[in-house]
């Protein structure tokens, strides 16, 4: 069995203060192991993202952290001091940003950017030595002739190159734990699959952890071997990709895998789940999923008691009442 | 920064020359009366009208007016002023280094403090020393520039008798050298942060708050993100984008700076443009205020002209290009 | 497959969809609970107050000269007198009547023109946008206060000169911003949809982009009108205001001959511009907040 190298209890974060305070994420758990990839995937506003950031202490200042432990190797990410946080930063555990195009700063050049990232936590190595580094990270990365482009500012290199620099920022220092929040999501649909492509080289070689953040299930099920869903900042379903792709066991995800828009199957309309996700501050009685779950039928138990994870942390769980109707359809 | 920026922006300084001119020639030739009052005052006699009226060309049509206007003006003259007997441009020249200097003195020392404070506000957000501050700002943003003149005379000078009162020199002293240069400087630093105070407020409040929004950006996240030092952080990746529009905003000021001058000035007694203005006004002699219109414009202009340049270079993404 | 798409009674539904707000409702909801914003709506409260009712509220006529003179601030003239024995209470009342309205002119001038000139620009483009830019950028150029200056030397102080100098050459800003704002929107999809209905250009300005606008011109204009309070103020300082008016400024002006022994002449018109001009900043800075600091 690989080692476990995150494990997170009850992570709740919270925006705002008092009465204008908003639950983004409510108390979840799950675990990453080595050379594992987690995809964590759910609507806009589902708490994916504050999670991420959350773990690695760079929530914006209105959020925090109320609740869990986040535990890599044998300390509490959430318990770190500023100080020993940016010791891990970019070294134990990486983030690999959203939007490549804000990202990066736009006034300073890409290699200078990328070796700033190895000499973080290198402060050994002289600026030529971490400069040598970032062009092996940037040829790594699969960025053609990465000397000649060193000087290169952001705004000239094209989105796909320029998360493959945000790809090679965060491994510069070789992490055990990776988080890729929406690593595609800005990229035409071509680049997209380089850099899934170029995320899974990575973990192969280095053996890392890889927490994949998206939207998109299609991205999802490509890369992950275990895969979380989340609604209205809880985890509602989770278990290996392939027990979950198969045999949904909640309602929300079976509805989110007949969405996916398939050439194999013959239909006429896209597949789509009726309504919108919850707000945060303003969320149905009970199940949040209820207003738009099929399988409810309006039953009371649905609207009186929210549904908790089932079975034991690592098998395939699900948060709803009728999860075994589920099997059956 | 390439030559084609350089060029570029050089070439819309022109426009810009002709369009202010064009506002003074129309303003001639909208007021009442003759025009030739606008151009040689209103004290003149038939004789001397007459000349003025053949200079600017007054008898010949528009057209022909404006050619006549412009090519003066281009040449550095400006007119007569009558009330004092000289060409507004010797007139003017006359007065003004001791307005370039109380000017100059209140924007280096506005750059330099407000920048400070700026950045002091934005590091301390949400702490009561940033809240502080901002109320200090604000309120001095608000205050009027005489009223903030007549306040610091009142406690500093007159009541606490830390600085001078009036004048640019102690009167009836005569200092040589550097004893001269400190006379000069003890007199010139009450009026000096007295201008300052506006724009060091502005300054402060838009530094604090791209500073602020820069560190708050994703950008910044990412550098987090790598491990940096907070330090790193804040002066690589935080500093250097909010100064860049702050550069802009300062050269950007320069017309209400010489307006305040005008106006501390005559609260402090420096001998500069601003005495000269207010008798302009009461003589309405016309081609001293036209004069100095045009001046003022034209400083604006060449000041737009500089700090896009030094934007220009600062700003590596216009200077690689 | 159609189970999948549930159909919900009106009871659920309210509880997913948040009602529809347009910018600016959403504006003026946050904008109301911030402490900023209600200082300075306090402050500028006061000021219109003390303007609209200042013959009620002034004990005597600012223009009289009955009263001792130089008298310090004690009952029944809580502010002092001038030199003259004119009461400074009464002066700083009838005062703020000026800057409000000189404010409030050319406010409205810069929002017909800046609006004018910004959305046919933007929504134009082409050579039109051009020329109105070239136009606003030497506009921009422009020391307003030696502008005016020029103005009352040529055509004489008055109240209506004055807001007609700064009215015309206030607006360049405005514009700017307004031709920006419509620039952006103008690609949006609801415009999109609305020309592809064939609705006419006047009603697609009204309907669609104006009120998108509309924050974003009120944080201009405000920081505007303190602006022009305070060159109204300069001007009134130097006495090249309206002599049949009290302005704030004049007071002070007239102050700075008698420094020395009248205190009072100067520190209580330029609080009242400090008020009046605070005010309007504290707004103006609560509503680019609470838009995002889009302007």
């Amino acid at each position: 069995m690989s080692a476990t190298i995150l494990d997170v209890s009850n992570l709740s974060v919270v925006f705002g203060k008092g009465s204008a305070a908003v639950p983004a994420v409510r108390g979840i758990s799950f675990a990453v192991a080595r050379g594992e990839t987690l995809g964590i995937v759910g609507e806009s506003g589902c708490g994916k993202t504050a999670t991420g950031l959350a773990l690695l202490g760079l929530l914006p200042s209105s959020g925090r952290v109320t609740s869990g432990v986040a535990r890599l190797g044998n300390r509490d990410l959430l318990a770190m001091s500023p100080r020993e946080l940016r010791g891990i930063r970019g070294r134990r555990l990486a983030m690999v940003f959203q939007d490549p195009a804000t990202a990066l700063n736009p006034v300073l050049s890409i290699g200078r950017q990328v070796s700033e990232a190895v000499a973080a936590h290198n402060s050994e190595l002289d600026r030529a030595q971490a400069k040598k580094r970032a062009l092996d990270l940037l040829e790594a990365v699969g960025v053609p002739d990465p000397a000649a482009r060193y000087r290169d500012l952001p705004h000239v290199w094209s989105g796909g190159m320029r998360q493959r620099a945000v790809v090679a920022m965060a491994i510069a220092n070789r992490p055990r734990l990776l988080i890729a929040d929406e690593p595609t999501t800005a990229l035409d649909v071509t680049i997209q699959a380089q850099v899934l492509d170029l995320l899974r080289l990575v973990q192969g070689e280095t053996g890392a952890g890889l927490i994949l953040i998206s939207h998109d299930f299609g991205v999802v099920a490509e890369m992950s071997d275990r895969i979380a869903v989340m609604y209205a900042g809880e985890i509602v379903e989770t278990g290996t990709a392939g027990k979950v792709m198969e045999t949904p066991r909640h309602p929300y995800t079976a509805a989110l895998l007949r969405s996916v828009p398939d050439l194999d199957l013959d239909r006429e309309q896209l597949e789509v789940i009726g309504g919108q996700p919850p707000n945060p501050s303003l969320l149905p009685s009970g199940c949040p999923f209820r207003p738009r779950c099929f399988l409810s039928g309006g039953r009371a138990v649905c609207r009186e008691t929210a549904p908790r994870l089932d079975g034991e942390k690592g098998s395939h769980q699900a948060a709803c009442h009728f999860a075994a109707e589920l099997a059956i359809r | 920064m390439t030559a084609r920026y350089v060029a570029r922006r050089l070439a819309q300084v022109l426009p810009a020359v002709v369009g202010v001119l064009l506002i003074g020639f129309l303003l001639i030739q909208l007021a009442p009366g003759d025009p030739i009052l606008a151009l040689a005052g209103e004290s003149g006699d038939a004789e001397y009208y007459e000349f003025m009226r053949q200079k600017f060309g007054l008898d010949r049509p528009l057209p022909d007016q404006l050619w006549a206007y412009f090519s003066n003006v281009i040449r550095g003259d400006l007119g007569v002023s009558y009330v004092h007997g000289r060409s507004v441009a010797a007139v003017i020249g006359e007065r003004l280094p001791a307005t370039v200097l109380l000017t100059s003195a209140a924007l280096v020392l506005s750059s330099i403090v407000g920048i400070g404070l700026g950045i002091y506000g934005g590091l301390r957000y949400r702490h009561p020393d940033d809240l502080l501050l901002n109320v200090t700002a604000l309120s001095f943003y608000a205050a009027p520039v005489f009223w903030v003149g007549q306040l610091a005379l009142l406690t500093l000078a007159l009541g606490l008798g830390w600085f001078p009162v009036q004048g640019m020199t102690t009167a009836g002293a005569s200092f040589t050298g550097f004893a001269a240069v400190r006379d000069v400087a003890a007199h010139l630093a009450l009026p000096a942060l007295v201008l300052a105070a506006q724009e060091i407020a502005a300054v402060t409040r838009l530094t604090r708050v791209g500073l602020i929004n820069e560190l708050a950006s994703d950008h910044v996240r990412t550098a987090r993100g790598k491990g940096l030092a907070e330090r790193i952080v804040i002066v690589r990746h935080g500093l250097r984008r909010t100064l860049l529009p702050v550069v802009t905003v300062i050269g950007g000021r320069i017309g209400h700076l010489v307006s305040g001058a005008v106006v501390v000035e005559l609260v402090f007694g420096w001998p500069g443009l601003g005495r000269l203005l207010v008798g302009a006004m009461q003589n309405r002699d016309t081609p001293i205020l036209l004069g100095m219109f045009l001046l003022v414009a034209t400083s604006v202009i060449i000041a737009n002209l500089l700090t896009d340049l030094v934007y220009g270079w600062l700003d590596p993404r216009i200077r690689l290009r | 497959m159609a189970g999948l798409i549930p159909a919900y009674d009106s009871a659920e539904k309210l509880e997913l969809l948040p009602t529809p707000t347009s910018p600016g409702q959403v504006a003026v909801r946050n904008v109301r609970r911030r402490p900023d914003a209600i200082l300075g709506g306090i402050l500028l409260g006061i000021v219109v107050v003390a303007a609209l009712l200042a013959p009620a509220l002034a004990p005597f006529d600012p223009f009289s000269p009955k009263g001792p003179s130089l008298a310090p601030p004690s009952p029944p003239h809580l502010m002092g007198t001038d030199a003259l024995g004119r009461d400074l209470w009464s002066g700083v009342l009838y005062g703020a009547r000026t800057s409000l309205t000189v404010a409030f002119l050319v406010g409205l001038m810069v929002l017909v023109i800046g609006t004018l000139v910004g959305t046919t620009a933007g929504y134009r483009g082409g050579w039109v946008d051009d020329v109105l830019m070239r136009f606003t950028e030497v506009l921009q150029v422009l020391p307003r206060f030696f502008l005016a200056l020029v103005v009352i030397a040529l055509f004489g102080p008055g109240l209506d000169r004055l807001v007609l100098a700064l009215g015309l050459s206030s607006w360049a800003l405005l514009a700017r911003v307004i031709r920006a704002e419509v620039l952006s929107l103008r690609e949006r999809e609801f415009v999109e949809a609305a020309v592809t209905m064939g609705a006419p250009v006047r009603r697609i300005i009204f309907r669609e982009l104006l009120p998108n606008i509309l924050p974003s011109a009120v944080v201009v204009l405000s920081l505007l009108l303190a602006q022009v309070m305070l060159l109204e103020a300069s001007l009134g300082f130097l006495g090249l205001g309206d002599p049949n008016t009290i302005s704030w400024g004049y007071l002070a002006g007239q102050a700075q001959r008698f420094l020395r022994v009248a205190w009072w002449l100067s520190v209580f018109p330029g609080a009242a511009i400090m008020m009046a001009v605070l005010g309007l900043n504290l707004v103006g800075d609560a509503l680019t907040e609470t838009l995002g600091g889009r302007t």
